[in-house]
């Protein structure tokens, strides 16, 4: 896992509940390299999921909501990071104005120049098996597995382009890939 | 406190682990951005080697293609060079517009390249060519193939030339049609050389082949069978409509002898003057040729030319030669149409009894004959008396002209007279037997006839000649002159005219060979003539032959009315003789009364 989600996820603990709990759960997480994570570095994705589940243990939260609650906050900053890269000249014609758009847009462009920068990244893939108007079916795979902190990015997605939408998950989330279901709530 | 700053602590602890692992990871990516940069560098260096390489490459073969293309140029010069000066050329765009003109083509033109740049190529062409010559070569054209042909061209002076023409398309790389580039060469001298050739090998009026070209084609054709078709009384058709409508009359008949000529085998010449030949290939069997033309003959007796509003009837003689070994088809051919207009039918074919008369091969030296005989006075008068039928005494005398040739045998007029009607000699004839029979008769009073034809009487000197004598001569009520009529008397005006001027010296006119040719009753009135001698070919029949008898009694009794003796010639038997005694004729003379003699009987 990116250094890059490591401090995100510090960040939110501590914004929320000081650095004196972000420090007991680095303790209490006993990891690698005590907490200390630099944005661009490769850090082992045990340690990320040994973090969670401390801070689930430790706030007293369950894990689910924890991961789609900082989901939803993390989208907005990763979005502006890598604004450059969705407003290279390349890309110009695929004008992104709705949350389908950049969702549709996450395996061919994101992953495309993001690997540029990263070459030892590994990245989740959302494949688009259906779409119209009010309607988006993704497919989620991953290495990690880690579908609720998927679903909460893409919440933080739609409030980011400011619509109404709810993101169900299809499927048995204990199952390989995640079947979301991206919709207009019923009237 | 303490608590709190050992937070701190740690916190930077971590925060400056984190910018060490930072920095390490900057570092690394900027060793990977200077080995990115190098390898850049060295496959930019890789391929700028590549190009100078290429770059090399291209300019040496460059320079190769450069000196072929100029090879090729040069050579492409000479080749323009040795065409521009042997041949004519153009080039015009796709639509035509000349965009190309050698000096060859400005020459023959007579236009100046700049006069011919830019204009449509149908500049030079000819009037007279048909368009669909012109729509032909388009048709070619445009199918992207090459057209050639020889065709005529007009000059900026108007002036015609004829050029052997190979036009070729010019395509572009996607083969679409770009230019067309003409090559003409000037055979002008030669088709004007092939159209005289041609002139003269046809005739002026009415296109046909000619005598010159019929001459040259028995020489090289085998012609099984070739006829003469004479158009009968031609000159009479001439003289009475005049030569334009005659040569029109002349066109008409050709077409028609043309459209009417079924047989595909046969060829038609249009000789001078009247005459046609018709030939036919071996092809053709000769039983199928020889009722192609008596058809063709019977034909014209129901046809009648329409000709500036004159209906003319036209019948037509022939002879008709067939292929015999080395014969002449064509002098044949002639005998045999003489033949056929002497016994007056429609045609004749030729067989070598004809050839006794020998009178065509042997017209030269007939008239040779005859010069002598003039020029050693061997020209003599006979006579032949001339009996009345209620006396049966001899009351004239007819003189008939006799040839004595240089073996002294006499010779009938049969054999000469035709033959010297066609030459200045025959008005010396008449003179002489003028001459001799006035001098026979001089110093006795006896009547007696000369003949005199119509060439004798339109010739006003001959006239003048007469004219005097008979001022001369003592006795001129004894001379009877016999208008021979035969041949047709056409103008009757100069005839009244001589008969009245002879009667003013007292002398006497008999109509000779009466009913033997187109005179008629009519005629005679206004002839006001003193006797009418009945053909002998109706006398010598009129025992047998009713129609003889018949017509005998009718010119009898119209000359009765009209005051007019009547003289029967050919009596050559008593029968006859009291036959025509029966009809009541005046005079009859003949065989059996009395042949024509060197000397009267006195």
């Amino acid at each position: 896992m990116r250094g890059l989600m490591f401090n995100y996820l510090l960040e939110y603990i501590e914004s929320r509940h000081g650095y004196g709990v972000v420090d007991a759960i680095i303790e209490e997480s006993e990891l690698d390299n005590d907490g200390s994570y630099a944005d661009g570095g490769m850090y082992k994705d045990a340690d990320f999921i040994k973090l969670i589940a401390t801070t689930s243990e430790t706030l007293k939260i369950p894990t689910i909501q924890f991961l789609e609650s900082f989901g939803k906050q993390t989208f907005s900053p990763l979005y502006k990071k890598f604004m450059t890269i969705y407003d290279h000249d390349v890309y110009k014609q695929n004008t992104i104005s709705s949350a389908f758009d950049f969702i549709v847009m996450l395996n061919t462009i994101h992953y495309k120049e993001v690997t540029k920068l990263y070459p030892d990244s590994i990245f989740p893939h959302f494949d688009i098996i259906n779409r119209n108007d009010s309607t988006l079916e993704v497919i989620y795979r991953s290495k990690r597995h880690l579908p609720f902190l998927a679903k909460g990015l893409l919440e933080g997605c739609i409030a980011y382009f400011d619509e109404v939408l709810i993101v169900e998950i299809q499927n048995d989330s204990k199952e390989k890939n995640t079947h979301f279901i991206i919709r207009k709530e019923r009237a | 406190m303490n608590t709190e700053l050992a937070l701190l602590h740690k916190r930077l602890e971590r925060e400056q682990t984190a910018r060490r692992q930072a920095d390490t990871l900057l570092e690394q990516k900027s060793l990977q951005l200077w080995e990115t940069s190098r390898q850049l560098q060295l496959s930019l260096d890789e391929k700028s080697k590549e190009l100078q390489s290429l770059n090399t490459q291209l300019s040496i073969s460059l320079q190769d293609t450069s000196e072929e293309l100029d090879d090729n140029l040069s050579l492409l010069n000479e080749y323009k060079k040795a065409i521009d000066h042997s041949t004519i050329v153009s080039m015009t765009d796709k639509d035509g517009i000349i965009i190309y003109a050698n000096d060859a083509f400005c020459k023959i033109s007579g236009y100046t390249r700049e006069e011919l740049i830019g204009q449509n190529h149908n500049i030079i062409r000819h009037p007279d060519n048909p368009s669909k010559i012109y729509e032909n070569m388009w048709r070619i054209l445009l199918r992207k193939k090459p057209w050639h042909s020889v065709i005529k061209n007009m000059s900026k002076e108007g002036k015609s030339y004829y050029v052997d023409t190979t036009i070729t398309p010019i395509l572009d790389k996607e083969g679409k049609l770009k230019k067309f580039l003409a090559l003409r060469y000037n055979i002008t001298n030669a088709i004007e050389q092939e159209q005289r050739i041609n002139r003269q090998l046809t005739d002026r009026l009415t296109g046909f082949p000619n005598r010159t070209k019929l001459i040259e084609d028995l020489e090289s054709r085998k012609y099984e069978a070739i006829t003469i078709l004479n158009i009968d009384a031609f000159q009479e058709i001439n003289d009475l409509y005049g030569h334009t409508i005659g040569d029109e009359l002349l066109k008409n008949f050709t077409l028609y002898l043309a459209q009417n000529l079924n047989e595909k085998n046969c060829t038609l010449y249009k000789l001078p003057a009247d005459e046609f030949v018709i030939a036919s290939m071996d092809s053709l069997d000769i039983i199928t040729y020889k009722k192609a033309i008596s058809d063709l003959i019977k034909k014209f007796d129901r046809y009648l030319f329409h000709i500036n509003g004159n209906e003319i009837h036209v019948s037509i003689t022939g002879g008709m030669s067939i292929r015999d070994n080395d014969t002449n088809m064509f002098g044949n051919a002639d005998i045999a149409l003489k033949k056929a207009k002497l016994e007056k039918v429609p045609f004749v074919i030729f067989d070598k009894t004809m050839q006794e008369k020998e009178r065509y091969a042997n017209n030269q030296a007939m008239l040779k004959s005859l010069k002598d005989a003039i020029a050693n006075d061997r020209i003599i008068p006979y006579f032949q008396p001339i009996f009345s039928n209620t006396t049966m005494k001899i009351e004239k005398y007819e003189t008939l002209i006799r040839m004595v040739d240089d073996k002294g045998k006499i010779i009938s007029p049969f054999f000469f007279l035709e033959i010297a009607k066609k030459s200045r000699i025959y008005r010396q004839l008449t003179k002489i037997m003028v001459e001799k029979s006035f001098a026979k008769f001089k110093d006795k009073n006896i009547e007696f006839s000369i003949n005199l034809s119509i060439e004798d009487i339109v010739d006003s000197s001959m006239c003048t000649y007469i004219f005097q004598k008979l001022e001369s001569f003592s006795l001129p009520k004894n001379i009877i002159f016999e208008i021979t009529e035969s041949e047709g008397i056409d103008n009757y005006n100069i005839i009244k005219e001589f008969i009245a001027e002879v009667k003013t010296y007292g002398a006497q006119i008999a109509i000779d060979d009466f009913g033997s040719g187109y005179s008629n009753f009519m005629h005679l009135l206004e002839l006001k003539v003193d006797y009418i001698k009945i053909d002998g070919s109706i006398i010598k029949n009129i025992i047998e032959d009713r129609n003889s008898q018949i017509l005998t009694k009718a010119i009898f009794t119209v000359a009765k009315e009209l005051n007019i003796k009547v003289i029967a010639e050919y009596v050559s038997t008593e029968a006859i003789l009291n036959a025509v005694k029966a009809i009541g004729v005046d005079h009859s003379q003949g065989f059996y009364l009395g042949e024509p003699l060197p000397d009267i009987i006195e």
